[in-house]
């Protein structure tokens, strides 16, 4: 199967004035960057501009060039037009558009060719047309030892929101947080060499079990994405991660696919201090800890891609505009994909099952799930990407809705062999004379070739 | 009229806990009571207290001891109070006098919805599915068949939105389950809701085998707003979590000593942690009839007076047994091996009988007492009747005789009910609802019955077993009384709630393998004369001689 097309239009300008005057001021890339996007030119989602800057000036990009965080890029211009050319199109085919990527998404959404599973692809959540749930737990099994407090109203405020602001049109995300006290992971650590006590790779997968059931939320539909600080117990501090090669993990985290992070935070408690210890946790390492891991989570991961350019961190803002773009089209192809591939079976579960009713409102869901998927495709090949993102989860709604409606449910357990069984009493009595008088006549017939050979 | 409203009024007495202004507090508390008739009650009582206010959705996002998972749905739900109970097995009045928190056999869930919520009915259908999820119990079949808008009988224990009172009188939801099974699969997640668990505190004497071994056993959830200042300026919330069980050791061993070991199995190590207070309670009232000395001393003794009557309680703190590292096993040793005497009483209590015969017709009696010497007393009755029931007003008869009458089939003084609120049920919609306000005399038994018609339910609608019969909810009588032996309130009068007996009735049940029956007969007809006339018109009859071989029949 192939994946979808990409076709790209490009035009060539002069600056203009204003862009000159920014130009004249800033003083390095990114803030030149940054004043590019205040003048609000460009700003538009999925249009992104190449500026060619002259060499030796003071705003440099170097050989490699440089890609901001909004929707730029920033080349060096030179006399070499083919390597220029050739430089520009990688930027753009393989980082503001990752075509690989798309390809990725779209194709493992159809579900019609099967993948090789790979980390990038299972570590992200599915696209939720309908949202988040974001949980932070400050897991602290000896409270009686320690006491733990942190502020993270104010650190989701301070380094979330600039990440939530930016997807708020497009996707629902709610942030909530817990302590939980007196619950402990499932695993025992060992003792490593250092002193300290190490989380091996292979118990990290059961360490959240006893805590799973802590977690859940029964208001929402909406995945949970669940972040958890650890707080080791007294005699099992310091408590280390451990990756496959036996090192020492430098962020002391863990990554779980499709469900959240895990990092751990270890306390000193004096041999002579009186308990409990009064801990405030710092938000700020372990903010940048989780927020790194959010991004994963939702999908917006490095690209993995050959070309030497340098590119600037996302920092405070979690995502750049770009990354944004990216996640914002992988996901509306991925929402297609999956809509289209739910409307499928949905047809062929009708062809399959002949009694199953489907009543109006089904049909009505499809109807609409089929309009917007046609809306998001227009939208889609003219490039307004937000307008075919917004369908395209509607889109989503409607053709999930329409097949998880429980009035098919109800009807698919319709029981063929009751029937039969009811009947039985009535086929077997008559059966056994017909069976009878069949078989009397074959003897019948039988004898009587018999007779006539002789 | 003007009675009406004056008792009306004492109906909207709040019960205010007041608390300083922290963050949030958890208090557990274990209140042991010996009662005079060799039988141990023990109710457990775990307070989460948060100053938030209930109307603020934002503050519902971070949670620190209160439980998130319950936090969300009170807030989601725009729940203003919520009160679950539990329960198996009968709480006897007579016996045992009055219990902390009073819940009916089954599920009971009363909800008061905040102001301005809109489709009440929609939003206690969504609640009851969370919380039957929640809880691992049939609440989702509290739907609009069994649910009715009490008009006296719930009033809002906690602080109300006073500007919007008369918005609010209608979002009240109240229904019960009486034929729920209550065991460990509730306890487990009403565990979790705690912010110590199971681990460490009270709670890790809570020893489902033992606690499911009881006589009667309690669960309660009770969700309410409450002032956080002294002047009520800031609101805050208040989780209480009840459990309470009545323990026989008499049955187990021939003495009537009893240890926290010998009734849960367990003994206590550690307190919660992250709990403000840790308090074990002995209600020393029985030890006057029946002596008894406790290990270990307690830490302090306290007299509270409890309407008008002294109540002597041994305390403990169970924080200092658990810093020196001493195991807490609170043990009563008797002095003699077993001294029992019959419990007075209380003041009010009621019973309720089923009445009639045949499957046509039934009816309800129940008996009202009340054996205050000189008062009267006002009480609410609440009967909440399914709709299969199909009841006749013009039946309902009250009277009131003496106490010391024992023949109440005679007629006694009839009585008229102060205010009178009655809801015809619809078939397969609503229940009938059923309030009565009446004035008990002293020393007197108020007789109240009616009749019903038993409706033939569609053959879909009889639960699995249907010979097993069908229930009928406790009816509820509130009152307000001046004097009792109760147990958490100090004030000259309070406020107090009783439930009566559920009922089992039998509906006409019909044969449900019939339809099969008839099948298999009519088939049996069908192919015994489709075989003869299969026979007659297939096979050849030739009559007579005898031919040979060619005699056969064909």
């Amino acid at each position: 199967m192939e994946g979808p097309k990409v076709s790209y239009r490009c035009n060539v300008r002069q600056y203009f004035n204003e862009e000159m005057l920014t130009y004249k001021e800033a003083t390095t890339l990114s803030s030149f960057d940054d004043a590019l996007e205040e003048l609000k030119l460009l700003k538009e989602n999925g249009k992104y501009t190449f500026v060619l800057i002259p060499e030796g000036e003071v705003v440099d990009p170097g050989d490699r060039g440089y890609i901001g965080r909004h929707r730029s890029a920033f080349l060096r211009s030179s006399k070499d037009l083919a390597s220029l050319v050739s430089k520009i199109s990688g930027v753009m085919r393989e980082i503001f558009a990752a075509e690989k990527v798309i390809a990725k998404a779209w194709n493992t959404a159809v579900g019609a060719v099967h993948q090789q599973a790979d980390k990038d692809s299972m570590r992200a959540l599915q696209s939720q047309p309908n949202g988040y749930e974001i949980t932070f737990t400050l897991l602290n099994p000896q409270p009686s030892h320690v006491r733990a407090s942190w502020n993270i109203q104010e650190a989701t405020k301070r380094y979330l929101s600039p990440l939530l602001s930016a997807l708020h049109d497009y996707t629902n995300i709610k942030v909530k947080s817990q302590y939980l006290h007196s619950t402990n992971i499932g695993v025992r650590p060992k003792v490593d060499q250092v002193g300290g006590y190490a989380l091996n790779i292979d118990q990290l997968p059961h360490i959240i079990n006893p805590i799973e059931a802590f977690l859940g939320s029964h208001v929402s539909n909406n995945p949970n994405l669940n972040f958890i600080l650890y707080i080791p117990l007294r005699d099992q501090s310091p408590l280390f991660i451990y990756n496959q090669n036996g090192e020492k993990v430098a962020s002391n985290a863990f990554l779980s696919p499709r469900w959240g992070g895990f990092l751990v935070h270890n306390v000193r408690v004096e041999e002579n201090a009186s308990l409990p210890v009064d801990v405030q946790i710092d938000e700020r390492p372990v903010m940048q800890v989780f927020a790194a891991q959010l991004r994963l989570l939702l999908g917006v991961s490095p690209l993995h891609h050959g070309l030497a350019v340098e590119e600037a961190p996302a920092g405070n803002a979690v995502i750049t505009d770009w990354e944004l773009d990216l996640w914002l089209r992988s996901h509306c192809l991925e929402n297609l994909a999956s809509s289209v591939a739910t409307l499928n079976s949905l047809a062929q579960l009708l062809e399959k099952i002949g009694n199953i009713v489907i009543n109006d409102d089904i049909g009505r869901e499809v109807e609409r799930a089929v309009e917007q998927i046609q809306i998001s495709h227009t939208a889609l090949s003219q490039g307004q990407l937000r307008d075919a993102y917004l369908s395209s989860r509607q889109a989503k709604q409607f053709s999930e809705k329409a097949f998880f409606d429980p009035s098919l449910l109800e009807l698919l357990y319709f029981p063929e062999d009751q029937k039969f069984a009811i009947y039985i009493p009535l086929f077997l009595p008559i059966g056994i004379p017909v069976v009878m008088s069949v078989l009397q006549s074959l003897k019948y017939l039988r004898k009587k070739n018999k007779q006539k050979m002789e | 009229m003007a009675a009406s409203i004056a008792i009306r009024l004492i109906f909207f007495i709040l019960l205010f806990g007041c608390v300083f202004a922290f963050e949030d507090d958890f208090h557990e508390e274990l209140l042991v009571k010996p009662m005079k008739n060799g039988q141990v009650y023990t109710s457990f009582q775990f307070t989460t207290t948060w100053n938030v206010s209930v109307e603020d959705e934002k503050s519902f996002e971070h949670y620190h001891l209160f439980s998130k998972s319950l936090g969300e749905v009170l807030s989601h739900y725009s729940v203003q109070e919520l009160h679950l109970s539990l329960t198996q097995g009968l709480w006897h009045y007579e016996k045992w006098g009055y219990p902390v928190h009073d819940a009916p056999p089954g599920a009971e869930l009363w909800v008061w919805f905040r102001p301005g919520t809109e489709n009440i009915d929609q939003t206690w259908t969504d609640l009851i599915n969370v919380l039957s999820g929640m809880f691992c119990a049939s609440l989702n079949f509290l739907d609009h068949r069994s649910v009715v808008t009490p008009h006296l009988a719930f009033r809002p224990t906690g602080v109300t939105p006073s500007h919007h009172q008369r918005l609010f009188a209608k979002n009240i939801r109240y229904a019960t389950l009486p034929n729920e099974n209550v065991c460990t699969e509730n306890m487990t997640p009403w565990k979790k809701l705690l912010p110590c668990g199971a681990r460490a505190g009270l709670t890790s004497l809570l020893n489902a085998y033992k606690v499911y071994d009881t006589s009667y056993h309690s669960l309660g959830v009770h969700f309410r707003p409450i002032c956080m200042s002294d002047d009520c300026s800031v609101h805050g919330v208040e989780l209480v979590q009840s459990l309470a069980a009545v323990f026989d050791p008499t049955l187990t061993s021939r003495s009537q000593d009893w240890s926290l070991k010998k009734l849960f199995a367990r003994t206590m190590s550690s307190s919660c942690p992250v709990a403000s207070s840790s308090i074990a309670m002995v209600d020393l009232s029985s030890n006057f009839s029946s002596p008894f000395t406790l290990d270990p001393l307690p830490s302090r003794e306290e007299i509270a007076l409890r309407g008008r009557i002294k109540v002597r309680y041994a305390v403990y703190e169970i924080r200092d047994f658990a810093r020196n590292q001493r195991v807490f096993n609170l043990a009563a040793k008797y002095k003699s091996e077993m001294s029992f005497s019959a419990n007075e009483p209380p003041v009010v209590h009621a019973q309720r009988f089923q009445t009639g015969y045949g499957q046509a017709k039934g009816g309800v009696m129940s008996l009202l007492y009340n054996h205050h010497p000189k008062e009267n007393i006002i009480v609410n009755y609440l009967e909440v009747i399914p709709w299969f029931c199909r009841v006749y007003l013009h039946t309902l008869k009250i009277e009131s005789f003496d106490k010391t009458v024992h023949d109440i089939s005679a007629n006694g003084t009839i009585r008229k009910p102060m205010h009178f609120h009655y809801v015809p049920g619809k078939d397969r919609q609503r229940p009938y609802h059923l309030e009565l306000l009446l004035d008990l005399p002293p020393n007197s038994v108020t007789r109240l019955s009616f009749e019903f018609d038993r409706a033939l339910l569609k053959w879909t609608e009889y639960p699995p077993d249907a010979n097993h019969g069908f229930y009928i909810g406790s009816a509820v009588i509130s009152t307000v009384v001046r004097t009792a032996k109760h147990i958490n309130d100090t004030s000259e009068s309070f406020f107090l709630r009783l439930h009566t007996e559920t009922l089992l009735i039998t509906l006409p049940t019909p044969d449900f393998s019939m339809p099969y029956n008839v099948i298999c007969l009519a088939c049996t007809v069908v192919a015994i004369a489709f075989g003869s006339i299969h026979n007659l018109t297939t096979r050849q009859l030739i009559g007579g001689i005898s031919c040979g071989e060619n005699a056969v029949l064909v």
